[in-house]
């Protein structure tokens, strides 16, 4: 009975201690090693990259090809007169995460995140490991989605001048269909996430949110 | 209506009583399923039907096709081939089943009188899922999933498949719903231009066809049917060829159920399928938005399954039309002396082409020899193996002589156009052509003719001369390039991209003693992409003009004569995935005066 007691309590110090004092491991891994990064002409030359060297783009953006140089890669680049600089990769990776923690928005976007979806206990959000791990030393709670894929929300956007569709357009949603509404105007289906939804609606654009349609299993 | 299209239309009819489906298209098939009919097709019509995998999906689940032809299990390489993709994007079910529906009927009406000449002219593929893993996610996770199952590696799934393509990939501004730089949007792009097996799968099961002629991709929806160019409202080279074939595939659509389907739609798409292939190719492309059409939401996606029939019976017509431009030669010019109609007529044996076919016996001028400023008879000679041709459309233009020559095209220049009735059998249509005056832009005595014809029966699916007969080309000089007996090819590298430039003289034509030199150009600094394909000989950057001078050695004491020089030229793009050269060649005459007396 005594030794049981002493167990018990052991028990339960190493339990209270842990869970009074544990800081969670980060979510957010930032990487040690740089990115390599070298510059194409056109997507053709990417293409060609990955054929005859086996280079694996990580990344993009423009003309900059984002990729790490294992093996002999980076010698034959350089023979072939590419210029391979270092860059570092947690401005560069991204990933897209959940988010919970303090009920404030403000930081995420000041943070300069990109929010996916609203839920009711958090957000989705996505952003270069660096702004996510700005985030998250700002004490909100960042996991992996771990199944739980965002979806773009299902919209209705009516135009009342056809000519503003450049300006929903430039929003960046995926649209479904689109075309005259009669005579009041033009309608736009798509899907969009937070962020277009917010651009569209800061242009004063009505953005009616539709039945976010369930994991439907035929 | 004309014989085709009467049968086309009760084909049409026949199939909306659903007299000949085995398959039932009353619900939707799994994706189980529909790998299990085309199986099945394939294992009740050996003699005609092949499932063969043409790649795996980034998962490593198979992407069927069907091929249908006679002698299926072998590969004739003297046949074209049409290539029917379907469900590029996994929410699009409607389109899958379209897929499905045109193998059917394709297996189940092989031998119909109208389709079997046709037919046994082409090996048909029908691909009805581009992109199985998406698929099969749509019937156990999110049923409006659209892209390919690609683990991004930062907690976002899936690729863009129909903005994966090279041409013009990664351009824009990089947002829904033109292509997406962000992985977790709808339209994300990927990681570079063919990053994803799905579309390598499909590149490379195409640029591996003999004679790939023409492409037909459903989606949905929409209600629409689409031709390059999608990344620009601008007219793609030979947009007149395309308009006319999107046109007609339009009315024949309407003309089953009355559902007329648009020819454009409201924003860009870039890295888009029938773009890279027309851009790569001139292998004529369109994209079908299916049914059904409104401004519906996601709801577009899933229309109830009684819609299936209904949007792949439509469809049907626009389909055999294309199959028979592809596989049914009617209309024809030659392009050369040797050919016979057949397409290609003549194909790049890798030093030169196999026939000249930019000297077609079917054009020829009165008076024979050209003077600058002079206007000439012009005469286009169309053969016609089928019963009369009504109303058939002959144009004929000119161009300066260009690798490649492809008519119409933004560079020539329409001589004439007539529409007239062709008779079975041989009919000479007269143009008048004032001869230019001058040089051509490089600085040649020296013209190229094209002459089009064109039939709601028989419509050319591409621009290049040696790959339609419904395109015949010839070169011509005027009186003052024997003059002159200057030599010289120019190029000008037509495509979008790099492509390496090749000249070669077939020595044979020419008179004994006589040898043409080609002369290096000068050296440049090699391009990376030159050098990552370890190509050597000069490379034009999309839209350059070189000029590659010949030098013409004549052996002391040759005899007076007239000779001719044949020369073949060539650009092979650089490119990933299989390099298919394109080109046209140019026959000289040049005349050796006879040595001038002793003083």
């Amino acid at each position: 009975m005594r030794v049981s007691r002493i167990l018990l309590v052991g028990l339960l110090t190493t339990t209270g201690c842990h869970w009074c004092h544990h800081k969670p491991p980060s979510a957010v891994t930032l990487e040690a090693r740089p990115l390599q990064v070298l510059e194409v002409e056109d997507a053709t030359e990417t293409a060609l990259l990955v054929q005859e060297l086996g280079l694996v783009p990580l990344a993009t953006a423009g003309r900059r090809v984002f990729f790490r140089a294992e093996g002999d890669l980076l010698q034959r680049l350089t023979a072939l007169d590419y210029q391979v600089v270092d860059t570092d990769a947690n401005d560069v990776l991204t990933r897209t995460m959940w988010v919970s923690g303090p009920s404030q928005e403000a930081p995420l976007h000041e943070v300069g995140l990109r929010i996916l979806r609203r839920e009711k206990d958090g957000w989705i959000v996505s952003g270069t490991l660096r702004r996510l791990s700005l985030l998250e030393k700002l004490g909100y709670r960042l996991e992996e989605l771990n199944g739980r894929e965002p979806h773009p929300r299902p919209i209705l956007v009516v135009l009342e001048d056809r000519r503003d569709l450049s300006k929903v357009l430039a929003v960046g949603i995926d649209v479904y269909a689109m075309g005259p509404l009669g005579d009041r105007g033009f309608v736009v289906n798509g899907g969009a996430f937070e962020d277009a939804i917010d651009a569209l609606r800061a242009q004063n654009f009505a953005v009616k949110i539709q039945v976010d349609p369930a994991e439907v299993t035929p | 209506m004309t014989r085709g299209r009467t049968f086309v239309f009760l084909m049409a009819l026949f199939v909306a009583s659903g007299a000949f489906a085995a398959i039932d298209f009353s619900a939707y098939h799994t994706p189980e399923q529909v790998d299990a009919e085309l199986a099945a097709l394939a294992t009740a019509n050996p003699a005609i039907a092949l499932r063969v995998s043409i790649g795996n999906s980034v998962e490593g689940r198979p992407i069927w096709a069907l091929k249908i032809s006679d002698n299926v299990a072998t590969d004739e390489p003297d046949e074209g081939d049409v290539v029917i993709v379907a469900l590029h994007h996994a929410r699009e079910w409607v389109a899958a089943e379209a897929g499905l529906f045109m193998a059917e009927y394709l297996v189940e009406h092989f031998s119909d009188p109208e389709l079997a000449d046709c037919l046994a002219n082409l090996e048909v593929w029908v691909v009805p899922v581009a992109n199985p893993d998406g698929y099969l996610h749509t019937t156990t996770g999110y049923r409006y999933w659209r892209k390919n199952r690609r683990d991004n590696g930062d907690g976002t799934f899936g690729v863009d498949l129909n903005r994966n393509y090279a041409f013009q990939w990664g351009e824009g501004v990089g947002l829904d719903p033109e292509g997406s730089a962000y992985s977790v949007d709808d339209t994300y792009w990927g990681s570079a231009a063919f990053s994803e097996p799905e579309t390598m799968a499909l590149r490379d099961f195409i640029q591996g066809l003999d004679h790939p002629r023409a492409l037909l991709s459903f989606h949905t929806y929409g209600e629409i049917f689409l031709r390059p160019w999608s990344y620009t409202s601008a007219d793609p080279p030979g947009e007149s060829t395309l308009a006319l074939l999107a046109q007609d595939s339009i009315d024949r659509i309407s003309a089953v159920h009355g559902h007329t389907y648009q020819e454009t739609i409201w924003y860009r798409a870039f890295g888009e399928m029938t773009d890279y292939f027309w851009h790569e190719r001139r292998l004529a492309g369109f994209t079908a938005e299916l049914r059904p059409t409104g401004t519906l939401d996601l709801a577009g996606f899933s229309p109830p399954a009684s819609q299936i029939l209904p949007a792949a019976e439509e469809n049907l017509p626009a389909v055999l039309s294309l199959l028979k431009d592809a596989g049914c030669r009617r209309l024809w010019i030659k392009d050369h002396a040797a050919d016979s109609g057949s397409e290609p007529s003549a194909v790049w044996l890798g030093d030169h082409w196999s026939e000249p076919f930019w000297t077609s016996p079917d054009i020829w001028t009165e008076p024979e020899a050209l003077v600058e400023g002079e206007t000439v008879t012009l005469h286009v000679r169309v053969h016609n193996d089928g019963p009369m041709a009504s109303g058939a459309l002959v144009q004929a233009f000119f161009t300066d002589p260009r690798i490649a020559l492809e008519f119409p095209s933004l560079t020539s220049t329409l001589i004439g156009q007539v529409t007239v009735d062709l008779p079975p059998g041989d009919t000479v249509v007269d143009f008048s052509w004032e001869v230019p005056t001058g040089t051509n832009s490089w600085g040649e005595y020296h013209w190229c003719v094209g002459a089009l014809v064109s039939h709601p029966e028989d419509r050319p699916l591409t621009t290049l001369i040696e790959k339609t007969s419904n395109l015949g080309g010839r070169n011509f000089q005027t009186v003052q390039a024997l003059a002159s007996q200057f030599l010289a090819v120019a190029a000008t590298n037509f495509l979008g991209v790099d492509a390496e430039f090749r000249v070669t003289i077939d020595p044979s034509t020419l008179p004994a003693g006589w040898e043409v030199v080609v002369p290096p150009l000068p050296q440049r600094t090699p391009s990376r992409k030159a050098r990552l394909l370890r190509v050597e000989g000069p490379v034009l950057r999309p839209g350059e003009t070189v000029m590659q001078p010949l030098r013409l050695r004549i052996a002391p004491g040759s005899p007076a004569t007239t000779g001719t020089i044949q020369v073949n030229g060539v650009l092979i793009p650089l490119v990933p995935g299989q390099r298919s050269p394109v080109g046209n060649g140019y026959t000289y005459e040049v005349r050796l005066p006879p040595a001038p007396a002793p003083p």
